[in-house]
């Protein structure tokens, strides 16, 4: 049975399988290898997801949803229709239909998979995934890091030996993996990143220069005109690179408005996003301990390393022009499929080997009893970038006279007080009575390959080791909940396979509809009227011959597709 | 450890041949099939490379670079990240004198070749071979190559100064505390390129640290202190905070420490939900706090929940009864007689409600039962909810008819009451409960 490989991304989705040692990309029902990450609700409340839904956003923007990876981890739910979702609900569903993807590609049952994730996400948000894959009926049988992903991809396609950067942006977070691959080794030195950084943002700061300069507050602009904006400055983002000065209609509020979007305007926007993508390189720098001479190679990784902005910033980092020899959309989706083959023990990699690294510093709070007022202190146990799997041991003492408990917090980040790092869990470890100082606690902190945590305490006076860690992990479901938030996904059904294309199409239709006006909007109705006529008929040959018209049609209407 | 044996080969120079063995072990040892020996053997490869590179010139590795070892930095200060150099001399460039500027350019294209942002990197390294090679011709192509770019760098140097002195402006402005007025700084066209960046961070951070300083205690209505919102926004732009030593060493330590505390107590926290695109409407589920689970539990005891139900009811005597009695008293000419059996109902009727809503909340007790450390759950030992709430209540009144004989029953159920079995709950000792598990878990 096939272990496939999932690239869940913030903007789209893609996976793939190992087969005799070549990996293929899986392509969905619309016969494409990407996905976009959108899930809606139709009114005849069906389950809509990747393009259709994608093109659903601006005219149904209340029941279909976008980007939701960024909540993934935390406590927001977002309403579609009238229920609510969590991100991790929605992501099970994206996860469905590529698993549906899979089985119909490869004919057999899809119930192991390889997910991928941002190297920086950190424990909750790792957990979200898994659970995600869970709940859409995957085994979770590894969670990897997106940039050393796409690093396998890359060293197994171009076999070459040394010191990698790997820079990754894609719609919403930046991650960078400094990795060095000899004799079928690759270790990965040193990973750092940015969980809010991507080309989404890039998005919302050209939005907000656009509103900032009419003096509009977003709350002013129904959700439609919201939705339009963001796509014309998505369109406008994609083509900023080749198309300097575009015109662009905008529609605010009551008001029409033209904007021009010039190079020199994105670059001004983007400047702050650009500055945050330097600390973390300059960061996984200083962690990997390697003089920028010794980097054999830069490598993008990710939609948003196309901005000739960020290649040439990195160019003139680097003093050398970054490469993307393979598609930087697809590339972590191959990687994880790799992945997914070494995990079943594929023969044709039984001579590679991966290490991995913990991106963050793991630890726990401990009072200092020279300045208490300041709060615990974090005391690190697992250091950031230390290789995985990892198992740290740290000796701590009483505080207080005649504790009978010690409270182990489970702290994650790199701030020397813990208030200012993410909280994780705790457990709380019965001592003996005593002076402060007397009993000890041996805190052990065990990191796994996935990125997930195990924390034992054992009281050292006793021997006694306890390991119910009460976990708290915004969005973790208990296993009623889990069971009901399961059903509640089996009630939701996909439309029928082979309908894809037409619904997509229409949807698209639909969309440009919208935004249209006069003449052209009553042709593309008629347009419309009549696809659907012919879809009544029922005759396979002519609805395909009558898809291909009006495909071609609505291709002269938008030329470059925003998706 | 001898990390020798452990590779299982004899002590050599040769990174590569260390690598080699490491490569072959690791295939025996794969880190997710054996994680201990795999801890082992990386330790051992880890410490294998350093004893070779900690080895003095005698290695036959020479190729690399003149400077080979210059990198691995104590750890003491692991933030310079571009050279001091620039810094020192943007500030006398008033008088622009022609070799500075010559001196400049030659820091900007040698980080330009050589990657300019590597943290161990220091250009005064970089810039020397060229000066070492003495050849004439390379020479004169350099001192063109500068004139050229002269130019450039006078840009460069009169954007600095003319951001400074908005900065100044905006400083002495009211506007000083409004972020959108500080975008400016992100929109000077160098600002992406490291060594602008890093100065025009110098010059400012100077500015607002003094000013800071300055206005410390002094702050009125026209000239506010700076918000540390501004400050935070300053840190995005130049990255004060990641190179904190830097500046330590470069300023004044009362300067530096003027905005480093300010910026340490902003914690910003992106806000997750921007860029979310559609939906309907975003809530907010805060999850509750993790519920504590223990292997057993105690019930509370009659006495104790009788107590607790008249010290809730004192005090919701004392607080709403008294002052709706001397209300009444004062405002409606009641008696006091009257006014006080009123208060008296009242005190029980919002004891009625206060349990209802109380035993349902996070605290799962009303003050009374909270302080004797007991807790009203479902039989999952979880917080009920409120419609199971108002069901606990309506059976206690229901109960209540039952009078002395409901009390003569009470005494012998061992604390699990009548109306807690009809409204399928329980009153529980949370505290006790806990510490004897604590207990029988150390013994």
């Amino acid at each position: 049975m096939a272990v496939i490989g999932i690239d869940l991304g913030t903007t789209n989705s893609a996976c793939g399988v190992l087969a005799e040692g070549e990996v293929t990309l899986i392509p969905n029902r619309l016969g494409e290898v990407l996905t976009p990450s959108v899930v809606g609700l139709d009114d005849s409340g069906k389950l809509v997801v990747g393009r259709t839904a994608k093109e659903r956003l601006i005219n149904h923007s209340d029941s279909t949803v976008a980007a939701f990876k960024r909540l993934m981890g935390t406590d927001h739910k977002v309403k579609l229709g009238r229920q609510l979702f969590s991100a991790t609900e929605l992501s099970a569903l994206v996860l469905r239909s590529l698993k549906e993807d899979a089985e119909a590609y490869l004919g057999e049952e899809v119930t192991e998979a390889v997910i991928s994730v941002p190297a920086y996400f950190n424990d909750n948000q790792r957990h979200a995934t898994k659970l995600a894959g869970e709940l859409a009926g995957l085994k979770v049988e590894r969670l990897i890091n997106e940039p050393t992903a796409a690093a396998i991809a890359y060293g197994l396609h171009e076999k070459r030996e040394g010191n990698f950067l790997i820079l990754d942006m894609g719609g919403g977070t930046f991650d960078v993996s400094i990795l060095e691959f000899f004799d079928g080794v690759m270790e990965v030195h040193a990973s750092a990143g940015d969980n809010f950084l991507g080309g989404e943002d890039f998005v919302e700061a050209m939005i907000d220069s656009v509103l900032r300069e009419f003096e509009l507050d977003r709350n002013t602009l129904t959700p439609r005109q919201l939705q339009n904006l963001y796509m014309q400055m998505e369109t406008a983002k994609r083509r900023i690179s080749q198309q300097s000065g575009q015109c662009l209609e905008l529609e605010l509020g009551s008001r029409k408005a033209e904007w021009q979007v010039t190079a020199e305007w994105f670059e001004k926007v983007s400047t702050p996003l650009m500055l945050r993508t330097k600390r973390p390189i300059e960061r996984a720098m200083r962690d990997a301990d390697l003089p920028p001479q010794k980097l054999d190679e830069v490598v993008l990784v990710g939609g948003s390393t196309r901005l000739a902005l960020f290649r040439s910033m990195v160019g003139r980092m680097f003093g050398r022009l970054p490469s993307c020899h393979l598609d930087p959309d697809t590339v972590v989706a191959m990687g994880a499929a790799i992945q997914a083959g070494l995990k079943s023990r594929n023969a044709a990699l039984d001579d590679i080997v991966l290490t991995d690294v913990c991106p963050y510093t793991l630890g726990t709070g401990i009072i200092n009893q020279d300045s208490p007022e300041q709060g615990e202190y974090f005391l690190p146990i697992i250091e950031r970038n230390t290789v995985v799997p990892i198992s740290v041991v740290r000796r701590v003492w009483t505080a207080h006279e005649n504790q009978t408990e010690v409270r182990v917090d489970v702290f994650q980040g790199e701030n020397r007080l813990v208030k200012k790092n993410v909280y994780l869990g705790e457990m709380s470890v019965p001592v003996p009575k005593g002076p402060k100082g007397e009993e000890a606690v041996d805190i052990r902190y065990s990191y796994d390959m996935n990125g997930l945590l195990e924390v034992d305490v054992t009281v050292v006076s006793s021997g006694k080791t306890f390991n119910k860690l009460i976990e708290f992990t915004p969005g973790a479901l208990s296993e009623e909940e889990k069971a009901s938030s399961l059903e509640k996904l089996a009630r939701l059904k996909f439309h029928p396979r082979e309908d894809e294309q037409n619904r997509a199409l229409i949807a698209r239709g639909e969309r440009l509809y919208e935004s249209s006006l006069g003449e052209q909007r009553d042709y593309i109705a008629q347009l419309l009227g009549n696809f659907d006529r012919i879809l009544e008929g029922q005759n396979p040959a002519e609805i395909k011959k009558a898809r291909a018209s009006l495909q071609e049609i609505l291709d002269r209407f938008d030329g470059e597709d925003w998706i | 450890m001898n990390p020798w044996a452990v590779l299982d080969i004899d002590p050599c120079d040769d990174p590569r041949a260390i690598k080699r063995a490491y490569a072959k072990k690791l295939k025996q040892t794969r880190p997710d099939e054996k994680p201990q020996e795999f801890q082992q053997l990386h330790a051992a490869y880890k410490r294998a490379l350093s004893i070779v590179e900690s080895r003095p010139a005698a290695v036959p590795q020479p190729i690399e670079s003149p400077q080979p070892v210059d990198s691995p930095q104590p750890v003491d200060s692991p933030q310079p990240v571009k050279s001091l150099l620039p810094v020192e001399e943007l500030q006398p460039v008033e008088s622009a004198q022609p070799e500075m500027a010559v001196e400049l350019d030659g820091a900007v294209s040698a980080s330009m070749a050589g990657g300019g942002s590597g943290p161990e990197e220091s250009s005064n390294s970089e810039r020397q071979p060229p000066a070492v090679s003495e050849d004439h011709h390379r020479r004169l192509e350099e001192e063109r190559r500068c004139a050229e770019e002269e130019a450039e760098q006078q840009q460069r140097i009169d954007e600095y100064h003319r951001v400074l002195s908005r900065v100044d402006q905006l400083l002495e402005s009211d506007r000083i505390n409004r972020e959108e007025f500080w975008r400016f700084l992100a929109e000077t066209p160098y600002m992406l390129e490291e060594e602008f960046n890093w100065n025009l961070g110098l010059g400012v951070f100077e500015h607002l640290a003094r000013l800071k300083l300055e206005r410390q205690g002094r702050e009125n209505r026209r000239h506010p202190q700076i918000a540390n919102s501004i400050l935070t926004y300053c840190d995005l732009l130049f990255d004060w905070s990641g190179n904190r030593g830097h500046l330590y060493r470069q300023f004044d330590e009362k300067l530096a420490d003027a905005i480093f505390q300010s910026i340490q107590e902003e914690t910003p926290g992106p806000d997750p939900a921007r860029g979310l695109r559609g939906g309907r409407k975003l809530v907010r589920q805060k999850s509750q706090a993790p519920e504590e689970n223990l292997d057993f539990y105690y019930f509370g005891h009659l006495l104790a929940r009788a107590f607790a139900v008249l010290l809730d009811i004192f005090l919701i005597y004392v607080t709403l009864g008294l002052v709706s009695s001397a209300v009444m008293m004062k405002a409606l000419g009641k008696t006091e007689t009257d006014a006080s059996l009123i208060a008296f109902s009242i005190a029980v009727l919002g004891y009625l409600l206060l349990a209802w809503i109380a035993e349902c909340s996070p605290w799962q007790a009303t003050p009374g039962k909270y302080l004797l450390g007991y807790k009203v759950t479902n039989r999952q030992f979880k917080r009920i909810g409120y419609l199971h709430g108002l069901w606990r209540l309506v059976s206690f009144i229901l109960t209540l008819p039952l009078f002395k004989v409901g009390w003569l029953i009470n005494c012998f159920l061992g604390g699990n009451l009548i109306h807690d079995r009809l409204s399928r709950s329980y009153v529980i000792n949370f505290r006790k409960s806990r510490e004897e598990q604590l207990r029988k878990q150390n013994d």
